[in-house]
């Protein structure tokens, strides 16, 4: 190695820097999850919609988004608004970008969880005399929320590795501050070492916690 | 007054789209091969009964699956000079991309092997062979079959994550993107024509995956 001495005080000098980003990414992955599962649960209705034309266009939308990168797509938000002359800040062009990414995994994983549940359930709740609103509400998502849980939370974990993406239009979260610290410290391995460090601990400490919260309070489906 | 700006796309900029979708190709099929060799390994030792081999191959799988695959190729791209190989930016993207297919592939691997039935190994003893002869003539052949559904949605992932070695400036199909984007400004027309290129490789393949799975569970 030529004599090259690794150096790592410079990094762990700067860790604030590193951990605010950190918060950064922690935060425009919650958002995100929060969304795309609303458009997840909203495509999956559409899915298993009796009407042919939602039913086509949801499945072309999760074809569509599963079969291009997240980074074409992020590019295509961010440089397609500023084409038309909308002005659309960092974040949210990279939020809307994560959403409508996830959105399209998250409408197969809840639908694959709708249609987990038996049948008779659905025809009990209708002959009970409930709407299809109730029904969702107090039927269906209780049960079908079990199956849902372990790929939600692998959904997430992934969400939240994918969010290092938006460093790449200039969003400030941790691969970005990890950019920038390496530019300012010139060492660039042990910069990356750190934030990879960063980045295993984070997933692995969430996806625990996740991992202990679903043992808890959704125990697993029969 | 000379124009500095394109106005629309032109033959020239399509013979780059087909360069970047020759070098993603590349890309991806390289990386996937070599990520396999290195996968057939680590799988095997983390499927292995002895914990000094299952629990490294698990550490390296994990490390790998719970990091960016963004910071992973900076670390490649950076630590590579470091050890004294000055590699042309194919090289480092391959190497990421190796890197990041073994683990995933390893995963897939150890459940394939996982998947054949213990009676097939005490019949294979039975008969007399060593390890290494159950695993090739009779455990691998076997697992192999159910590793090639999850193994083709491994390069569909490994098609689209190529698109993040633009960042290094390897000119594959998101890099060539950037630069007519830069060039024409159409931002819309160019990176839809790049989307829909991503999924004419993309969709056929997922198409192909779902065959196959339904081909091999009624064959049984």
């Amino acid at each position: 190695m030529h004599g090259y001495v690794f150096q790592f005080r410079p990094i762990f000098q700067e860790l604030p820097l590193l951990l605010s980003g950190a918060l950064v990414t922690i935060h425009i992955s919650i958002l995100t999850l929060f969304f795309s599962f609303i458009v997840g649960t909203i495509g999956a209705l559409c899915r298993l919609s009796r009407f042919r034309w939602l039913n086509v266009a949801a499945k072309w939308y999760v074809e569509f988004i599963r079969n291009t990168p997240l980074l074409v797509q992020l590019f295509f938000i961010y440089f397609g608004f500023s084409q038309i002359n909308i002005e659309v800040p960092n974040y949210l062009a990279g939020l809307i970008g994560l959403v409508v990414n996830n959105g399209a995994y998250l409408t197969e994983i809840v639908r694959a969880g709708i249609e987990a549940i038996h049948k008779g359930q659905f025809e009990a709740g209708l002959s009970l005399g409930l709407s299809f609103p109730q029904l969702m509400r107090y039927v269906v998502f209780p049960q079908a929320f079990r199956v849902i849980y372990p790929p939600l939370c692998n959904q997430f974990i992934g969400i939240i590795l994918w969010s290092s993406l938006v460093s790449t239009i200039a969003v400030e979260d941790l691969a970005l501050r990890g950019k920038e610290l390496a530019s300012t410290t010139f060492r660039c391995f042990e910069t990356y070492a750190v934030v990879t460090l960063v980045y295993v601990v984070m997933t692995l400490t969430i996806s625990g916690v996740l991992k202990v919260l679903g043992r808890r309070f959704f125990s697993r489906p029969a | 007054m000379p124009q500095y700006v394109q106005d629309s796309l032109n033959l020239y900029d399509a013979v780059l789209f087909l360069q970047g979708l020759g070098n993603t190709v590349a890309l991806c099929l390289i990386g996937l091969g070599l990520g396999t060799l290195i996968a057939l390994f680590v799988g095997l030792a983390r499927a292995s009964h002895f914990r000094w081999l299952s629990w490294p191959a698990g550490l390296y799988i994990e490390v790998i699956r719970d990091s960016p695959l963004l910071m992973q190729l900076y670390l490649v791209f950076f630590a590579l000079p470091l050890l004294g190989l000055d590699v042309p930016i194919f090289v480092a993207g391959v190497a990421t991309l190796m890197v990041n297919a073994s683990a995933f592939m390893a995963e897939i691997v150890r459940a394939g092997i996982q998947s054949v039935g213990r009676d097939q190994w005490d019949a294979a003893r039975g008969l007399g062979m060593g390890y290494p002869q159950v695993m090739r003539w009779v455990v691998m052949p076997q697992a192999f079959r159910v590793m090639i559904p999850p193994g083709v949605g491994l390069l569909i992932g490994l098609i689209k994550d190529s698109s993040i070695i633009s960042v290094i400036s390897y000119l594959e199909l998101t890099r060539v993107g950037q630069i007519l984007t830069e060039k024409t400004f159409l931002s819309f027309q160019v990176f839809g024509i790049v989307a829909a290129l991503y999924f004419i490789m993309c969709y056929p393949l997922s198409r192909l995956a779902l065959y196959v799975e339904r081909r091999l569970k009624v064959g049984g």
